[in-house]
């Protein structure tokens, strides 16, 4: 059997290295763990026919990742830690940055472990024992001005800015007035993709009540199919990751993730509950109604010119979780991995908004990482993250992803569910909350106020393309804070009050 | 329309809208300039308002245009297809075949290509491409919408439909209609008097009345409130 399945990945790389090349160098790009090291390696060794042409360049490609990595670490001061935001926010306990936000790496760091100005400044004043002496250091570093945008470290900190970061500035206190016309433009071209007509204008400027006028223009809006069928879709890009060579029809076909689109789409309208994202249990076909049960495959096995080694939805629903427990999901994030590091991480990044390759959402449990499939991550700077994502990802080792043991298998295993997959699968943890399976871990990740600033943040940088400004912290907190006591969880009335806001109609005076 | 027209009436086109963008107002609403800093900080530093170092045109620019939406790919075309009344693939096809919107500059117009290219994320704001593929799309919608109602007549025509698009100019009262139609059309507005004025002067800057045609509608279509909100 062994041969058989190395026999098939060198079919697989040799006839499609390209393509899953660039996909691997995606993933790697969005920074998935290092299990995808271990990928590179298999590719070396099974594909013989072809590594002198199409190796060179994977060669190539690895050895410069190890020397940016190995820079990285030897240029790195090694003093990312979790204590250091703890003692940030003992300091500066009412900034925004550990008010509302996920507590962050990126506060002294470009993207860890490299340091930004802010940090660097921070790294000269703590002799040598960084956590002893960060306290201290904060004093002296407050009066300066270490990106250099005209306002003090201490101003930038109390006043929604970023010492670190030139763009983003202090508060200010900017006037702003809505405008109903304006807003209504901007409603339609964003949630219509179609801007508005000069009739229309003139009916809203006519209309007895111009907001329940703007709204009912709204409503078509979030029931065309531009919203459910387009703009939707592109929202869930980032989140589903399709690749046309690997999905349904495609020459090696891993997953079919027309699913992912439809369920996405299906829960993100018509007033449905959006935590369905992370716990619906049903699937939905491509007229929009609700499939039950498990969905058979369209393809049978192939091997050959064309290789399918999946296909339709086959985990028996009592064990699915939405978005995260689809077939292409965990087939696309879970490769070759005992412990499907980048399944949580996706999951953690998609659906929470918390990306720990930024050191966002990092909650270390104790004890961890345990290292249990030999990854080397135990070392100080790796365990930094990996304390939070092992934890995480433990409860996604219940469920087959593409494997050595079950590629070839003629059922449809990938994405089923597996109770003995490994031992860990009742080990995870999230948001330091223990859980016993993948179901638990969805239940408390949607219920979490990091799932609501995401539901909000999905539809504010789908509208604006920007995060929220300084001056419109109050009207976002009130978003998502409403999301759950105002609109029952619904995306369309949530967006009913976006589109209220000033971010989105306001005229700055 | 050949080639060399068609570089004429480019040319005379951005000249015309880059002169009328000179003048101020050209498409915008009055605004209050002033912009308050946080009381706070200032009163930290036991000053008035600026005296932080943060620079208040500086901070307004930012604020102002970071406020701003990019009508992007999809609105755009939708608002081309509406407003000339074209269909799809009338409005401009790469080689007759590919769609300028769709394939060609999707990136550009803000859009991206997840399946294929692997473009899982939208681009967040426009790039130095994206005047170019904007003036390429006007160009080739407002030069499609000349040739039919060109055909039509100005009796059968949609757009162009104030004077005659076979004459060889177009007067100055010709023009104010026109203007005003394609202001209607593109921006859902009526444009002022400082507008209609700007646009008559283009009278004698055209070969044709053709040509004058398409270049009203490109300098209305390429003016920056038909891309951003």
């Amino acid at each position: 059997m062994a041969l058989s399945v190395g026999r098939m990945l060198a079919l697989i790389l040799q006839k499609h290295t390209r393509s899953l090349r660039i996909h691997t160098r995606y993933l790697l790009r969005q920074g998935h763990a290092c299990e995808f090291c271990w990928f590179f390696s298999v590719e070396f060794q099974v594909n013989d026919d072809e590594k002198e042409r199409e190796g060179i360049l994977m060669r190539r490609d690895l050895w410069l990742v190890i020397v940016a990595v190995g820079y990285l670490v030897a240029t790195s001061p090694g003093m990312a830690t979790t204590e250091a935001t703890t003692i940030f926010c003992q300091k500066y306990d009412a900034a925004e940055a550990c008010a509302n936000e996920a507590v962050s790496c990126n506060m002294c760091h470009a993207g860890p472990p490299s340091l930004n100005e802010y940090g660097l400044d921070l790294k000269e004043n703590t002799n040598g024992d960084f956590n002893a002496n960060l306290y201290e250091a904060l004093d002296k570093v407050k009066d300066l001005d270490s990106d250099g945008d005209g306002a003090t470290n201490e101003e930038e900190i109390k006043f929604a800015g970023h010492p670190g970061n030139k763009e983003i500035r202090p508060s200010m206190d900017v006037q702003v007035s809505y405008d109903r016309e304006l807003a209504f433009r901007r409603m339609k071209t964003v949630f219509c993709g179609a801007p508005v007509t000069y009739a229309e204008v003139q009916a809203l400027n006519s209309a007895a009540d111009p907001k329940a006028f703007m709204h009912t223009e709204l409503d078509k809006c979030l029931a065309s199919d531009y919203w459910t069928g387009e703009a939707l879709h592109r929202i869930a890009d980032k989140r589903i990751q399709p690749l046309s060579t690997i999905g349904f029809g495609g020459n090696v076909v891993i997953g079919d993730y027309r699913f992912d689109y439809r369920l996405f789409s299906y829960v993100m309208s018509g007033d449905r509950d959006v935590r369905e994202l992370l716990s619906a249990d049903y699937h939905i076909d491509e007229n929009g109604n609700k499939i039950e049960g498990a969905v058979a495959r369209e393809e049978g096995f192939q091997l050959g010119e064309r290789i399918v080694i999946a296909g339709g939805q086959p985990l028996d629903p009592a064990r699915r979780a939405g978005m995260i427990t689809t077939q292409w999901f965990i087939s696309n994030n879970t490769m070759f991995a005992p412990l499907p590091r980048n399944s949580a991480s996706q999951a953690y990044r998609g659906y929470l908004g918390l990306d720990l390759a930024k050191g966002e959402g990092i909650i270390p449990v104790a004890n961890e990482p345990r290292d249990v499939d030999n990854k080397n991550i135990a070392q100080p700077d790796c365990a930094v993250c990996h304390s939070t994502l092992d934890p995480l990802a433990y409860s996604f080792a219940s469920y087959n992803g593409i494997e050595v043991s079950i590629a070839l298998l003629f059922g449809n295993p990938i994405g089923t569910y597996d109770a003995g997959r490994t031992p860990w699968g009742g080990d995870g943890v999230i948001f330091g909350q223990p859980v016993n399976d993948l179901l638990e871990w969805a239940e408390i990740a949607r219920n979490s106020d990091a799932f609501k600033k995401n539901t909000v943040h999905m539809i504010f940088d789908h509208a604006l393309s920007r995060e929220p400004l300084p001056h419109e912290a109050d009207e976002y907190n009130k978003l998502w804070e409403g999301l759950a006591t105002e609109d029952g969880y619904s995306v369309n009335k949530m967006i009913h009050r976006f589109v209220e806001t000033g971010a989105f109609g306001g005229r700055i005076q | 329309m050949n080639v060399r027209s068609s570089h004429v009436v480019a040319l005379l086109s951005i000249f015309f809208l880059a002169s009328a963008c000179t003048k101020k107002n050209f498409g915008r609403r009055p605004v209050n300039k002033a912009v308050h800093h946080n009381p706070s900080i200032d009163a930290a530093n036991g000053s008035d308002a600026g005296a932080n170092g943060i620079d208040p045109e500086k901070a307004e620019e930012m604020v102002r245009a970071s406020a701003l939406i990019w009508k992007r790919y999809r609105a755009f075309e939708q608002g081309l297809m509406a407003g000339l009344e074209l269909g799809k693939d009338q409005l401009c096809m790469e080689a007759g075949q590919y769609s300028c919107v769709d394939k060609v500059h999707l990136t550009a117009l803000g859009g991206n290509e997840p399946f294929d290219n692997a473009q899982h994320e939208r681009p967040e704001r426009p790039s130095v491409l994206t005047p170019v593929a904007v003036e390429r799309i006007l160009l080739a919608a407002c030069s499609e919408r000349a040739r039919l109602d060109q055909q039509a007549g100005p009796s059968a025509a949609r757009v162009f439909k104030h004077f005659d698009l076979n004459g060889a100019a177009a007067t100055a009262e010709q023009i104010k209609p026109q203007v005003t139609e394609l202001y209607q059309r593109l921006l859902a507005r009526d444009p002022s008097d400082a507008e209609l004025s700007m646009a008559a002067t283009a009278a004698d800057k055209f070969s044709s009345a053709a040509n004058l045609a398409i270049g009203l509608c490109f300098a209305v279509g390429t003016s920056a409130e038909n891309i951003f909100l």
